[in-house]
């Protein structure tokens, strides 16, 4: 089918915008031919979402000459003929609420983890997680499920063939809970213990089986879990959001929640790539951080973390203080507490003036630290694992529980959400990003600047390979790549040299110092790169070692990082840091009084 | 900031105020269409399940769990007062005994004998909904609630803390830009919602508070002050089932900014 697709037409309904893409194969490859965006239309008066999609169709008609809709409105034109009509129409969603979901299991590091990852992979909001080994008792576990009225329970539990009793318990406490008996439950556990967890939940709940998110210890199964938590994400939205029953009939696809989609592209670009690699996207209320580190992808949410209504509990996670050594300028914790608590009852106002939008940026900074410290504790391996020591790697303490997050083997980080859509230039982009997430080594930035990650998400779902390569080419402005050395660096002394050869042969040589984040601006393309740090310091060969790599150049050029890790990391709020920040944001020129200067 | 706040509050000087008063689970309503009723008249009335308390029988008896149901002496949906014997075991030929008492009053909702827990579901905790304005009681939702109607001025707030209250309004203060002062709080005050101008201070809501006045509105508030009167910070958007013994409204937001003269305009 994908081979046979020349044009598709993809929507994604937001909380606040509703936002289309037409792509159209051209030479062989899909291109970007018109992007379009409209206000999302599920609440009074319009209460009708097919409103808002209809309206960024009819703006890529008028924008392409296109006709695309029915003639009665009601559905979009496939197959395509001519000028008119796409191959295939999909959408992602993220109105109507997420799907909010409570997860069991039966040992918390185990099954309960898997069972999670698939929730969360799935694009939902895990509420919570119950376990037999959680150290709550059973009346605490019972009250949770009735005060957090879930959405849908995924219940996993016991490898195939193994413990059948403790899943039955947990069944137990669903039905002790005495939930709405249309509640979907997904049974995912021991496939022994299905007959009896449906006569245990018999009348309580609506069951659904799916394979074992863990058939075996070594052995993660999330794929049939999360295709069915999708299946119930539409009955929950068409119940939930007007006009997503007349939506869902538009698409011959799964409409799939957009946290979803963003996951499926991050998964395929980890996997082309062939390197580790970091997505965030901050939201209103919430952020989304996607990883895939030895090739395992994890998603989390920070449920309470985000740059509208969730910034007053930002500033209580993160300390005013934390917030504040970010400033160039002076600001009373007061002043910044009652800016933000505004900003949170107002959550799509943008800033106003250059002072509004650096206590955006700087709360920014915070809110990617806080969220990434969240995600660290996931990116794990399959834990519960047997593993066999022998003399040799005794000493290796290196265990599954054991962060898999490398900040130096990270390669990639792409920024997607409001604050990197409204900043000025995508200097502060690259500011924002390396103060707060200060990947070492060589690790390239790129931004999804008009939020296009779920619609090349959904399209990965039906050709992955043309959805990478125009996700790539159109979707992502490419910042450029940063260089930034672990080890001890010394203020002032030379901290590495590079040696940059471009695709004609042309040779850019500069040596950086300790202490200065320095902008080489370079022309857009790729690079073949020969790094020589210092002795003491490692930009991904070892100490002192040269580093060969390729790197891109991109709308920045070359950032070369060499600030010392505890000075940036210091929770001081005083003049001289004051300075130090002003410095560091001359230094990438951030806040040049010319605004508005992206190029795409 | 004051300017671009004001923009999305709702403001009426007299309109018909609408409100719809809902049980949060099915139960009775008190009210018939055409009523006229107070603010403080119960409109409707339910009765919300108690919580659940587990007690592992299996494990007090020391007994295997599958063998649970045959020692207990009560059956699931029966009541059992607190210290009344749940469950016995006969020991030393039936010369003795031991027993699992109820730790409270309560109803058996079920017996495991997957894991010798005995769940008890403690009784219904009655729930009334009062009808917040006085009005006209226009539509009865049979077991869900019904709608009240009044004729008054609308003003929206922004922000809020402490919950639904009700009482007669008293301007404390001369200009909508005055702070309203701890001196300035007077016992006669018991039972009013003040309107305050620009704002309060943390040792003027607590007088307030001690004087009985039921609610303040306030053009803004600091949030450092508003933190200390509560004892605790806020740190999510939804707001209103704090326990503070006074109703605070805010229409404008945090800081120092006066109440809005109109604030559509």
């Amino acid at each position: 089918m994908a081979d046979r697709l020349q044009s598709v037409l993809i929507t994604d309904c937001g909380t606040g915008m509703t936002s289309a893409v037409l792509l159209r194969r051209e030479q062989g490859a899909f291109r970007l031919i018109a992007r379009a965006e409209a206000a999302t239309t599920v609440d009074p008066p319009h209460s009708d979402v097919t409103l808002g999609v209809r309206s960024v169709v009819e703006a890529i008609e008028e924008a392409t000459g296109m006709r695309l809709l029915k003639p009665d409105g009601d559905g979009i034109i496939t197959p395509a003929a001519g000028a008119t009509g796409v191959d295939l129409y999909l959408s992602a969603s993220s109105t109507g609420g997420g799907l909010q979901m409570m997860v069991a299991g039966l040992v918390r590091i185990m099954t309960a983890e898997s069972a999670e990852r698939a929730a969360l992979g799935a694009g939902a909001i895990v509420m919570d997680v119950i376990s037999i080994d959680d150290g709550r008792l059973a009346h605490e576990k019972i009250q949770r499920l009735r005060g957090l009225k879930p959405d849908l329970v995924l219940l996993s539990g016991g490898i195939d063939g193994g413990n059948y009793r403790d899943v039955l318990e947990l069944a137990e406490y669903i039905k002790a809970a005495k939930l709405d008996s249309k509640l979907p439950i997904i049974y995912a556990g021991n496939v022994d213990a299905q007959d009896r967890v449906g006569q245990t939940l018999e009348g309580k709940a609506r069951l659904f089986y799916v394979d074992n998110v863990r058939p075996v210890l070594e052995k993660e199964v999330l794929e049939p879990a999360r295709r069915e938590i999708h299946r119930r994400y539409m009955e929950h939205v068409v119940a939930r959001a007007p006009g997503y029953d007349k939506l869902s009939a538009w698409s011959k696809t799964s409409i799939l929640p957009s946290t979803a989609a963003i996951g499926y592209i991050v998964e395929a670009v980890a996997r082309s790539e062939h390197q580790d690699i970091l997505a965030l996207n901050i939201g209103e209320a919430t952020t989304d951080v996607f990883s895939s580190f030895a090739g395992r992808f994890t998603r989390t949410v920070s449920g309470d973390l985000g740059v509208g209504s969730s910034l007053s509990n930002v500033v209580l996670e993160a300390e005013a203080k934390n917030i504040l050594r970010w400033l160039p300028f002076e600001l009373s914790e007061t002043v910044l507490r009652n800016t933000l608590r505004n900003r949170s009852l107002h959550p799509y106002n943008r800033p106003e003036g250059d002072d509004e939008l650096r206590i955006e940026h700087a709360v920014t900074r915070e809110i990617i630290r806080l969220s990434i410290e969240q995600h660290k504790s996931s990116v794990v391996g399959l834990r519960g694992v047997r593993r066999q020591r022998d003399i040799s790697n005794v000493f290796d303490q290196k265990g599954s529980e054991e962060s898999l997050y490398d900040s130096m083997s990270l390669g990639l980080i792409i920024a997607s959400g409001t604050p990197f859509r409204l900043a000025d230039n995508p200097r502060q982009v690259v500011t924002m990003l390396l103060d707060a997430i200060q990947p070492l080594g060589v690790t390239q930035l790129a931004v999804d600047r008009h939020f296009m990650a779920p619609h090349f998400g959904m399209l990965s779902t039906v050709d992955e390979q043309s959805a990478l390569q125009v996700f790539m080419e159109d979707g992502l402005l490419q910042l450029g790549t940063v260089v930034r050395p672990a080890g001890e660096i010394k203020q002032g002394d030379n901290s590495l040299g590079m040696r940059l050869i471009d695709q004609d042969g042309k040779v850019y040589s500069d040596s950086f110092a300790g202490g200065q984040l320095r902008l080489w601006q370079l022309p857009v393309g790729r690079f073949a790169a020969h790094i020589t740090p210092a002795s003491g310091l490692d930009v991904g060969a070892g100490k002192g070692k040269m580093h060969t790599c390729s790197m891109v150049a991109g709308e920045c050029g070359i950032v070369v990082d060499t600030r010392d890790a505890t000075r940036l990391n210091a929770a001081v709020v005083s003049p001289a840091r004051r300075a130090e920040v002003a410095q560091w944001h001359k230094q990438l020129d951030a806040y040049p009084e010319a605004k508005g200067e992206w190029s795409k | 900031m004051s300017e671009k706040l004001r923009a999305v509050l709702d403001f009426a000087p007299d309109t018909t105020i609408s409100k719809t008063r809902r049980l949060p689970v099915a139960g009775e309503v008190l009210v018939s269409e055409g009523d006229v009723i107070t603010a403080e008249a119960i409109v409707a009335r339910a009765e919300v399940p108690g919580y659940p308390v587990d007690v592992n029988v299996a494990f007090r008896l020391g007994i295997e769990a599958p063998d649970t149901s045959r020692y207990m002496l009560k059956s699931v949906g029966e009541n059992v007062a607190e210290g009344e014997p749940l469950a016995r075991r006969k020991i030393l030929l039936g010369l003795s005994e031991e027993l699992v008492v109820s730790p409270v009053s309560a109803t058996i909702e079920s017996i495991s004998n997957l894991n010798g827990v005995v769940i008890l579901r403690t009784p219904p905790v009655p729930v009334d909904i009062q009808a917040y304005v006085p009005g006209i009681v226009t539509k009865v939702m049979p077991a869900e609630g019904c709608v009240v109607e009044a004729r008054g001025a609308m003003v929206q707030g922004l922000f809020g803390v402490g919950g639904e209250t009700a009482g007669a309004i008293r301007i404390a203060v001369e200009s909508r830009s005055d702070e309203l002062k701890a001196e300035q709080i007077v016992w006669d005050m018991k039972g009013k919602i003040l309107v305050a101008g620009s704002g309060m201070r943390k040792n003027a809501l607590l007088r307030a508070r001690d004087a009985g006045v039921r609610g303040v509105i306030l053009g803004s508030i600091d949030d450092k002050e508003l933190a200390s009167f509560l004892g605790t910070e806020i740190g999510l958007a939804i707001t209103g089932q704090e326990q503070t013994g006074l109703t605070v409204v805010v229409t404008e937001g945090f800081g120092d900014m006066p109440i809005a003269v109109n604030p559509k305009n």
